[in-house]
């Protein structure tokens, strides 16, 4: 075998075994991923609880996600 | 070792290429139904528009498709096409357990068969969840529909008239 050819089947064989790695999952995979412990914000109502303690404490008038230090002129 | 690399390659190939596609037979389609010690098969429904709609209880959209798709049904019975269709639902859940306990309280007038290793989503070659198949009265897939929102199911009941009406 040439040295061409070993060197093409070394970079398929390699790239074959990288792709392993992000097979992304299936649709009927996602059984876990679609438990309520897996969200982002799992409890809303402890998260509300957070945003009320933050934009208290910094007087933030609608809270975190919204730009501005509280003047109410954005 | 190049044929054999070659070889390799078809056979993938040959594999990646059999999905099911609109305009083919509908590949063998059976399984053991969710809630009755009975095995379904789609051929026994040869001669009927079949709706074969994948799901699974964690499905977010599913929890409206199911009651959608049964009200359909209902009324489409009521309209005068009692035995001219059937829906056929395959469940995904890994664990059946949690399928039986999304029909307790979203409970469905159909059929619903189990598929918890996946081989017919796998065979059908399923890109969201839920997605449904439109399989005509001779067995072909005529029509696929993906994912689900209320505004859809006007289209779906559209299709499923006219695969009914053999208006393709």
């Amino acid at each position: 075998m040439s040295p061409l050819i070993r060197g093409l089947v070394a970079i398929v064989l390699l790239g074959a075994l990288s792709a392993c790695s992000t097979t992304p999952l299936k649709p009927w995979e996602r059984g876990n991923l679609a438990e309520p412990t897996m969200a982002w914000d799992p409890d809303p109502l402890a998260s509300q609880l957070d945003s009320h303690v933050y934009f208290s404490k910094e007087a933030s008038t609608g809270g975190a996600s919204v730009g501005g230090g509280g003047c109410g002129c954005n | 070792m190049i044929r054999m690399l070659t070889g390799a390659l078809m056979i993938a190939a040959t594999f990646a290429a059999q999905a099911v596609e609109i305009g083919q037979v509908a590949p063998e389609t059976r399984g053991q139904r969710l809630l009755y010690e009975q095995s379904l098969d789609i051929k026994e429904l040869r001669g009927k528009t079949v709706l074969l709609d994948f799901w699974a209880s964690w499905c977010g959209p599913c929890k409206q498709s199911l009651p959608m798709l049964d009200q359909m049904r209902t009324d489409l019975v009521a309209a005068g096409y009692p035995d001219m269709f059937e829906i056929v639902a395959v469940n995904l859940d890994e664990d059946p357990d949690a399928a039986k306990k999304f029909l307790k309280r979203y409970p469905v007038g159909y059929p619903v068969i189990s598929d918890p290793e996946a081989e017919l989503a796998t065979l059908y070659k399923i890109p969201t969840m839920p997605t449904s198949f439109l399989i005509d009265p001779q067995g072909v897939v005529v029509w696929r529909h993906e994912g689900f929102r209320a505004s859809e199911l006007s289209e779906i009941r559209r299709r499923l008239v006219q695969t009914m009406n053999g208006e393709q």
